[in-house]
């Protein structure tokens, strides 16, 4: 074996280019437990050929034997980026993920698997997916088998809380008061002749955290969290669609405490020039039924909403008892981007970096962007990395010039926000944009 | 593409274009391609996304492409059409359109466009023809309805016109270009306060409409005389043919150096006639280049009009007002100091004039010919004004390199406008 492998080296120094050789240069070293070895071609195509899949799943592998999980994890992103995710590398992918603790992007990885082959069971990977304390409603194994029917709606148990938020006092202290309180103390609700029930629409530009405070709102009050999205909403719009709305509402009645937030909900009522088909309108009445909850009381359930584009929520929604607060989520200040970006290098390898300072310099970027900016310097040091065949760590440096490539996206939806604000606000739905650029009207 | 079929994966691309949500329609039907990089459906959806996101050239390609697999398909030769009418390559754009037309005559939409395309091509009479021809296929056709009173308004059959846009509003009160339209209407009749309301009305139904933006800002704007007239006149000429557009513009210079030449041994008084006509005349053509930034200076004083404005508009007339400002100054200084600080004073009121033309912020001696070329003569402008404190010679070297430059430039900038 090893004469192969040293004959299969002279070849290669004759013909260094010879991607095909080397690749199967390589998978000899791995099946001699050559890692190091091994790990250096891989590199070596890599250089030569970015997106070389084989190369990428045999450096993956490599990484899971040596324990480097990370590292396997940004691998197997490139791979899922460029649609080269086979059914094993996304099992390999899950486990790497789990052992990294990113359980929600494990999940939403699994519900695709449990999709594409609904007999499949893996018992380390169940047993960590498996959500505990769940005696009530569905067990995970039926919530699983329901994911693996329709896909349509997912219900975690999300550990981040309010804490993780980082700044957005103002909206905590609003879903503190017109839902968490409620829950706790109804009685108090009830005493001072306040009508529990309404839930809260929030709206912004992408990637400010919407999703998130949804989510640690559940985590706060430690209910679970159900969510449906703009493709489960489109699906309704396609199919039988009534019954699952139906069928979401009650798997949240019936796992009360919880959370039921619905992304994107302009989504729902947003084609208007579809409105006069009745299938489309009969969608949304039923959505406000379910939602006022006229045949079975929605108590305990926390109905959150969030949309980019309030102006296309169709105004029905915004009655007293439905969405009656309608909330800003404004981009994060100075001191929320600090916060954002140490939680998303906290798993990273990083050297002498200054998040205060990369959040002075990046005012307006959302949650979103300022992952987006790791991913830029991620991806940078990544090919670093295959050149001089070691790990590099991120830098102040790549994060600073990551600023320069990628600018903030929520300036586009500001300059459609203000249109709205300055000349179709009639009712002050919008004075909190006015607020938040500083114009006086 | 595992869980979904094809078909799924359409409709809902289909769905989110209709929903504006033209990123992730692209996604959805992206997701098809990857099966089948020749999915007509699907590259139909990508290609209309990018032209309702005013891609045209991106469009047009991805459109051809569909031609490709579909060559009998109407609606994409419409499309493609539109792409052309865009660009304003109006002939090919009838090319593509009397096909989709020919392979299926009963799509309102495709004739309010042939109807857009002849009043383009300033076809007053073809265009009413053809908006009629869209209604004879549906009546409520909005579109056709606004194209229609358009060409009645050209070929001055008012009452028609205006009765074909009411029952546009009546059809459909919540319609934004309806409103629009009507409000350019009105102030082309000079009625700004009616423009206005309409304007307000089409912005608050589609906020980001920007010919209602554009029309709310000149409505505001008209509230200055001196504005509205000329707002009129280019309004008015934009509809006129080639030669009354060129009699307008060299004939009246033309009767202009006639009526001077003409004073030459004539009585005092027609001395003061005709100077009276040539300070008309000049006043007109200054103000026809510098109105727009004087009113957009007018506006920076109104809370409204400072909101509507653009940065870029408010520097440009920061700009020239400080221009000339500063001008004014000099000839003050002028009259009490030294005759050079009149002169500089001239020069500097004239950068108002090359200001009032460039894009703002500025990219010095970047971007198109004309840009530069306004920038050049900024340049001279400055080394001339502060050469006239210290060298005579050099300062009316570079004194008549500015003047040469500027006569050029606004006769040349004339010129071109003909051609649109
Ligand atoms: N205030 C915050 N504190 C901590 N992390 C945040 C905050 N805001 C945003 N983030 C981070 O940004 C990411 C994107 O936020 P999220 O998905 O909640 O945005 P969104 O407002 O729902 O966007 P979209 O409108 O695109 O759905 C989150 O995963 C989170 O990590
Ligand atoms: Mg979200």
């Amino acid at each position: 074996m090893n004469e192969i492998i040293e004959q299969l080296k002279q070849a290669l120094d004759i013909s260094p280019e010879n991607i095909p050789l080397r690749l199967h240069l390589a998978e000899m070293m791995m099946q001699q437990n050559l890692l190091a070895e091994a790990s250096d071609q891989f590199s070596q195509v890599l250089k030569r050929d970015h997106s070389n899949a084989k190369a990428l799943t045999g450096l993956s592998e490599i990484y899971i034997k040596q324990n480097k999980f990370s590292a396997a994890i940004i691998l197997f992103e490139q791979l899922q980026q460029q649609h080269a995710l086979n059914f094993d590398h996304r099992i390999k992918f899950i486990r790497c993920l789990l052992k990294e603790n990113s359980v929600a992007q494990a999940k939403e990885l699994y519900a695709q698997v449990l999709k594409e082959q609904p007999n499949f069971r893996d018992a380390e990977i169940d047993s960590a997916l498996r959500m505990p304390g769940m005696e009530t409603g569905m067990d995970a194994d039926s919530l699983l088998e329901e994911l693996s029917n329709t896909g349509n709606f997912f219900m975690e148990k999300p550990t981040v809380k309010f804490s993780d938020v980082g700044g957005m006092q103002k909206m905590k202290s609003e879903i503190s008061m017109k839902i968490i309180q409620p829950l706790k103390n109804p009685e108090l609700y009830k005493a001072f002749g306040k009508k529990i029930g309404g839930g809260i629409l929030m709206y912004g530009p992408p990637g400010c955290g919407k999703t998130f405070l949804a989510k640690a709102t559940a985590g706060e009050i430690d209910a679970k969290f159900i969510s449906i999205g703009l493709h489960d909403i489109l699906d309704m719009w396609m199919g039988n669609s009534e019954k699952n709305l139906h069928e979401v509402f009650k798997v949240a009645r019936n796992n009360t405490p919880c959370v039921l937030f619905i992304d994107e909900v302009d989504a729902l009522g947003a084609s208007r020039s579809d409105m006069r088909q009745s299938a489309m309108r009969q969608i949304i009445n039923q959505f406000l039924a379910e939602l006022d909850g006229v045949k079975d009381s929605n108590e305990g359930v926390l109905i959150l909403a969030a949309t980019n584009a309030p102006w296309s929520v169709d105004s029905a929604f915004r009655r007293p008892g439905r969405f009656d607060r309608v909330l800003f989520v404004a981009p994060p200040d100075d001191e929320s981007r600090k916060e954002i970006l140490g939680s998303i290098l906290k798993d990273k390898p990083v050297e002498k970096i200054d998040a205060a300072d990369i959040a002075k310099l990046t005012p307006g970027y959302s949650g979103a962007d300022l992952k987006a900016l790791v991913d830029i310097a991620t991806e940078s040091k990544l090919e670093e990395s295959f050149a001089k065949g070691s790990l590099q760590p991120i830098t102040q440096k790549d994060l600073i010039k990551a600023v320069k490539q990628h600018k903030a996206t929520t300036a586009e939806w500001f300059s459609t926000a203000r249109n709205y604000a300055l000349y179709a606000n009639e009712t002050g739905l919008y004075d909190e944009i006015l607020q938040y650029m500083n114009i006086k009207k | 593409m595992s869980d979904l079929s094809r078909e799924q994966y359409i409709q809902r691309a289909k769905l989110l274009l209709n929903q504006k949500r033209y990123k992730d329609a692209e996604i959805q039907a992206g997701i098809v391609l990857q099966q089948d990089p020749n999915d007509a459906q699907a590259l139909q959806i990508i290609g209309h996304c990018r032209l309702d996101t005013k891609q045209n050239d991106e469009a047009l390609t991805i459109f051809k492409q569909c031609l490709g697999t579909e060559p009998d398909d109407d609606y994409v030769h419409y499309l493609i059409a539109f792409c052309y009418y865009r660009k304003q390559e109006l002939d090919t754009a009838l090319k593509f359109l009397e096909q989709a037309i020919g392979l299926f005559p009963y799509n309102a939409g495709y004739f309010s466009l042939l109807s857009n395309i002849y009043a383009s091509q300033r076809k007053y009479a073809d265009a009413l023809h053809a908006a009629n021809q869209g209604l004879a296929v549906n009546s409520e056709d909005i579109s056709c309805l606004n194209a229609r009173s358009a060409a009645l308004f050209r070929l001055n059959k008012k009452e028609e016109a205006y009765s074909t846009i009411n029952e546009a509003l009546n059809i459909d009160p919540e319609d934004d270009f309806t409103h629009t339209n009507y409000g350019w209407h009105y102030l082309e009749k000079g009625k700004h306060k009616q423009a206005f309301e309409h304007f307000k009305e089409a912005l608050r139904i589609n906020p980001n409409s920007n010919s209602a933006k554009e029309g709310y800002k000149a409505s505001l704007k008209s509230k200055l005389p001196f504005y509205r007239w000329i707002l009129q006149y280019s309004l008015w000429m934009n509809h006129q043919n080639r030669t009354v557009r060129i009699v307008m513009i060299f004939g009246l210079w033309g009767v202009i150096r006639a009526l001077a030449w003409a004073g030459k041994g004539s009585p005092p008084w027609w001395k003061y006639v005709t100077g009276g006509i040539v300070f008309i005349y000049l006043a007109f053509v200054i103000l026809s280049w510098l109105g727009n930034s004087l009113a957009n200076l007018f506006l920076l004083t109104s809370k409204y009009g400072k909101l509507a404005l653009t940065d870029s508009e408010k520097s440009s007339a920061k700009a020239v007002g400080a221009a000339l400002l500063t001008g004014i100054i000099l000839l003050i200084c002028g009259v009490w100091l030294d005759k050079k600080f009149m002169y500089a004073g001239f020069l500097v009121c004239s950068f108002s004039i090359p200001l009032s033309f460039i894009d703002f912020p500025v990219k010095w001696f970047k971007g198109s010919g004309r840009q530069v070329t306004a920038h050049i003569m900024i340049l001279l402008g400055i080394i001339t004004s502060i050469m006239i404190f210290f060298n005579d010679d050099t300062a009316l070297f570079f004194g008549i390199l500015y003047f040469v430059f500027f006569v050029g430039y606004m006769w040349s900038g004339s010129i071109s406008s003909l051609r649109k």
